[in-house]
């Protein structure tokens, strides 16, 4: 029994490092401060590099967990990462952005031909926005952005 | 040779795997599955009548003994009335209660009382009188003033195997009916109707009862989508519910023989159920054509990217025609596929059915993937519905086998009667038999192969066509296609008995477990992978179950295997597992509608919960705020409400849904009906309170902008909107506004701004606000020109009147202050109060013109000073 509890808290530890790490390299770059360089070092080099076809300059770099990060002139001006599961409802950052008057826009270019469109909600005072689905009610994606 | 193998033991044998044989291809031992497990036992209870749909090629229903008519030539009254009576009479079962205008839905047929119970809003029409009507066909023949009686009937029938009604009135969901068009400029034609009709017999079993789709629907002709004005057919979904809405180029029919060739109907109307289809996958995670295994084949993938200014985001769809591990990329049946991934799902689907060879030979890797996922394997091109219709014909006939021989040991002269068309079978073995016996085998085989084919004539759309022109091939085909097997029977004897036996004990075993597949969907239900969660369950059973039966089974295991396997994959399964419950629940529709209506009254005003978190499962609340209040008293309430009411329908059915699997699955098939009430219910009232606040609004904000331009303290100070909120919350506390649906803290903010802005457009303000800018102006003009004046003090640093002299000409000369002023212009325009200006940038500049004397003036004092 003793060594069952042993061996459950051994994992409850191990998994919490493993979050908490995973946390903390994500919060270490900062879209705006860090450079291409800082990030390799701290996450190693992208599963794939490519330029971004729509904004000239600019470069995708992509990691595993569908993370893709974008640079330009040698900095990381925009991290793309999944939702958590609790943040996965727009309601979820209605509620967290509450008197920051959050922006809610349609985003260009993703009207499908049945009339849907994707939408982002934009907090300019945390610099983060998400990229809503109204059909699935769901949010897509979360991104960090800053020069 | 005959002779001697004619002796008690054979016979024995030979009788052995007939009856076994018979057995396996009547499916009494199949059948034996539906009676365990508590979905098998609901279906007894609520179904009684329903009989367990007979497979045939592509899991279709066969036709009602047409004798070999050709599918196409069942199109007439009387065999339609067949088809209806007898799918009717599959979806026979408990009655369901209640009225439907006139009609006592418990004395219809259970399928006419569920298709009004479910569908009555699509048939409603105020100025035609079917009082007089006892069904749902006539209901239907009134609306469309069908003389002949087919138009309603193939309507209905389009509801009987598919599970969608076609829309009789002038409502369309989110269109408001055209002016000046009456309900009939709104029905299909005869002729598209029959399209429809010849759609639900040659579409496969996973394009019926989906979930995300009720209703079809047509605009008059000429009249398109405000929204898509090119589009000719669309598929909707919305808060739950799906519609198509198909207009005149999408409804065009072939006139030449081939009834699929270049027939826009079934290629647009397979289109849009194909979306329907592809949106039911968000009702448990991604859609398929947003799945990794989907995107993969053509390469699509997303661009994402963002202005770091900004944040503004932008995100499309590109490809990535590297190709891959399996070979290069595949391309698009038509441009329109390339649009994004949805498109070419849904295009790559239309054209693999009806268009077949188009789609093989563009998309051989989306060919493959669709006919895997939607169509048993098959392919429709020649080589294809050759191949499956000597498999079907082969699969039919193949079960008789063991009878045939034993008759024509017995009696090689009686056995099988004449072929009924034409020539026996051509049939070589490669053993030596008696040519009687030969004989008895080539005719006996072509009788069955004749029936076998004929059949697929009543039942395949196609198959005329092929038959017609290469019959006897195909026969000869089908009999290739068997003589290994006739071989063995005839040759092993004993020990093809023994296999026989051992792999029907097998099925019998495993029927006798718990292997209804519905059973094992409702166990993987709600796990982390349900399609990997099924197979090992599967795959687990048989491997149990074959243990003592596998030396026996020997050679054919592997192949065993993969029919069980193969027999069902999760979403077939899950799909049979959904209609059961639609079967089982069918008219719980306004009971889950009252209770959303109740829940919704209750909730609607909640404020207790103020600065509590929100609950945003199963009710999110969409896309516009709610309060935590409400959210709270919603989701805290939900499961409550569905499960009183799933148990009160239960309970008159005489079910109680105990088991913890079928609760959770029976709440989540529930759930989005009441959800979507709730949603209506909130969008009405958030509506009603946008316009409640708008109202609000100019009456609140006006006095707050009178007040902040009578009182100019807060000028050139960023505190007009500190000043601004304080005002709003005295003018709120004394006279609140409604923040059920929007966040109270947004509408300060939203409103104080407001206010500021308005303020600053009056007279006074911008007068003030103007000055304030230009005293700014100054102020930076000052702050450049300590820098330019510390270099001339290090040029000239002693305080003699020369160097003062020097100091001050170097401060003011020309070109220095010109440096100045520019730079103070750029620091001001950039600045808030510049911003707020920038259109009088020009008036700024000749400001400082002006007054360039004094502030030269004020710069040297400044020089002489800091000195």
């Amino acid at each position: 029994m003793k060594i069952l509890l042993l061996a459950a808290l051994v994992l409850a530890f191990s998994s919490g490092c493993q979050r908490e790490a995973r946390l903390v390299s994500t919060r270490q770059v900062v879209p705006g401060k860090t450079s291409i360089t800082e990030l390799t070092d701290q996450r190693g080099p992208p599963l794939r590099a490519a330029p971004l076809e729509s904004r000239p300059g600019a470069e995708t770099l992509s990691y595993p967990g569908n993370e893709t990060f974008q640079a330009e002139q040698g900095k990381i001006v925009a991290h793309w990462r999944d939702p958590e599961p609790g943040e996965a409802t727009l309601q979820y950052w209605r509620h967290r952005w509450k008197g920051q008057n959050p922006r809610y826009e349609e985003i260009a270019g993703t009207r499908d031909a049945h009339g849907n469109a994707e939408f982002l909600l934009r907090d300019s005072s945390s610099q983060t926005a998400v990229v809503y689905d109204p059909r699935r009610d769901r949010v897509l994606r979360v991104l960090r952005y800053g020069q | 040779m005959a002779s001697k193998r004619l002796n008690p033991l054979y016979l024995a044998g030979i009788a052995a795997f007939a009856v076994l044989g018979l057995l396996l291809i009547t499916g009494r031992i199949g059948s034996a599955r539906k009676q365990n497990g508590i979905l098998a036992r609901w279906e007894s209870q609520v179904l009684p009548k329903t009989a367990p749909a007979r497979a045939s090629i592509n899991g279709r229903l066969p036709a009602a003994g047409g004798g070999g008519i050709c599918l196409r030539d069942q199109d007439n009254l009387t065999a339609l009335r067949e088809e209806a009576r007898r799918l009717e009479e599959e979806q026979a079962g408990e009655p369901i209660r209640g009225f439907w205008r006139h009609l006592d839905l418990s004395k219809l047929p259970r399928a006419q009382a569920a298709f009004l119970s479910k569908h009555g809003e699509w048939v409603q029409q105020a100025d035609v009188d079917y009082r007089d009507c006892a069904d749902v066909p006539c209901i239907l023949n009134r609306l469309y003033g069908s003389t002949s009686g087919v138009e309603g009937l193939k309507a209905y029938l389009w509801y009987l195997r598919m599970g969608y009604a076609i829309s009789t009135t002038v409502n369309i969901p989110q269109l408001k009916p055209i002016s000046g068009m009456s309900y009939r400029d709104y029905h299909f034609s005869d002729k598209e109707l029959s399209g429809f009709w010849l759609l639900s017999r040659t579409l496969s079993p996973p394009f019926r009862n989906i979930q995300t789709l009720q209703s079809f629907h047509r605009l008059p002709k000429r009249a398109y989508l405000p929204d898509s004005p090119r589009a000719c057919g669309k598929a909707h979904l919305r808060g739950g519910r799906g519609w198509i809405v198909l207009m005149d180029k999408c409804l065009t029919l072939s006139e030449v023989s081939d009834p699929f060739k270049n027939s826009p109907l079934h290629l647009s109307v397979s289109h849009e159920i194909s979306h329907s289809y592809d949106f039911a996958g968000l009702l448990s995670g991604p859609m398929l054509s947003d799945t990794e295994a989907w995107k993969k084949l053509s390469g699509w993938t997303i661009e994402e990217g963002a202005d770091p200014a900004t944040g503004k985001a932008f995100r499309r769809w590109k490809i990535d025609s590297t190709p891959d591990a399996e070979g290069p990329k595949d391309g698009f049946v038509q441009d329109y596929a390339g649009t994004d991934p949805g498109e070419d799902w849904a295009e790559t689907v239309a054209y693999f059915r009806y268009e077949a060879a188009t789609a093989l030979s563009k998309s051989p890797r989306k060919s493959a993937f669709i006919a895997a996922r939607l169509f048993g394997g098959r392919t429709f091109d020649e080589s294809g519905l050759n191949a499956a219709y000597i498999q079907a014909a082969a699969g039919e006939t193949k079960a008789g086998l063991p009878d045939l021989v034993d008759r024509c040991i017995v009696s090689p002269t009686d056995a099988g009667a004449s072929p009924s068309r034409g020539q026996a079978v051509a049939l070589k073995l490669d053993i030596p038999v008696e040519a009687p016996f030969l004989s008895c085998l080539q005719r006996g085989l072509a009788e069955k192969i004749d029936l076998a084919l004929s059949r697929l004539r009543e039942t395949e759309a196609e198959a005329c066509e092929i038959l017609n022109l290469r019959a006897d091939g195909l026969r000869n085909d089908v009999a290739q296609a068997l003589l290994p097997e006739l071989t063995q029977i005839v040759s092993r004897q004993g020990s093809v008995a023994e296999r026989i036996r051992a792999v029907a004990k097998l099925r019998e075993r495993l029927s006798a477990s718990e292997t209804d597949p519905r059973e094992q969907a409702l166990r993987c239900f709600g796990s982390e992978s349900p399609q990997t969660c099924f197979s090992s369950v599967r795959e687990k059973l048989f491997d149990e179950t074959v243990v003592e039966l596998a030396l026996e089974i020997g050679e054919e295991l592997p192949a065993e295997k993969q029919r069980f396997l193969k027999e069902y994959d999760y979403v077939r399964a899950q799909g049979e597992l959904v209609r059961l419950y639609e079967q089982i629940f069918a008219g719980i529709e306004p009971k889950l509608d009252a209770a959303a209506d109740k829940r919704w009254q209750a909730c609607r005003l909640a404020t207790s919960d103020a600065g509590a978190s929100p609950a945003l499962s199963p009710f999110s609340g969409g896309s516009r705020f709610v309060s935590a209040a409400i959210l709270n008293c919603i989701n805290g309430a939900v499961n409550e409400d569905l499960a009183r009411v799933r148990d009160r329908f239960a309970g008159r059915l005489g079910i109680s849904v105990t088991d913890p699997d079928a609760q959770a699955f029976s709440l989540a098939q529930l759930a989005p009906r009441y959800l979507r009430r709730l949603s209506e219910a909130l969008a009405r009232e958030a509506a009603q309170e946008d316009q409640d606040r708008a109202l609000r609004e100019s009456a609140t904000i006006g006095p707050m902008a009178a007040a902040l331009a009578s009182d100019l303290t807060w000028l050139g100070d960023p505190a007009c909107l500190q000043r601004a909120r304080t005002l709003l919350d005295s003018a709120l506390s004394a006279n609140p506004v409604p923040t059920r649906f929007l966040a109270l803290e947004d509408l300060r903010e939203d409103w104080a701004a407001k206010a500021c802005q308005r303020a600053l457009k009056s007279p006074e303000v911008a007068r003030k606000a103007w000055e304030s800018a230009l005293s700014g102006l100054e102020a930076e003009v000052l702050a450049s020109a300590v820098e330019e004046a510390s270099s001339c003090r290090a040029q000239s640093p002693k305080n003699t009147s020369t160097q003062r002299k020097q100091r001050k000409d170097c401060l003011t000369r020309s070109a220095t202050w010109k440096r100045i002023e520019a730079t103070a212009l750029a620091q001001w325009g950039s600045s808030e109060l510049g911003r707020r200006f920038a259109s009088r940038q020009e008036e700024a500049r000749r400001h400082l013109e002006k007054s360039r004397g004094s502030l030269q003036s004020s710069a040297v004092a400044q020089m002489e000073a800091g000195g």
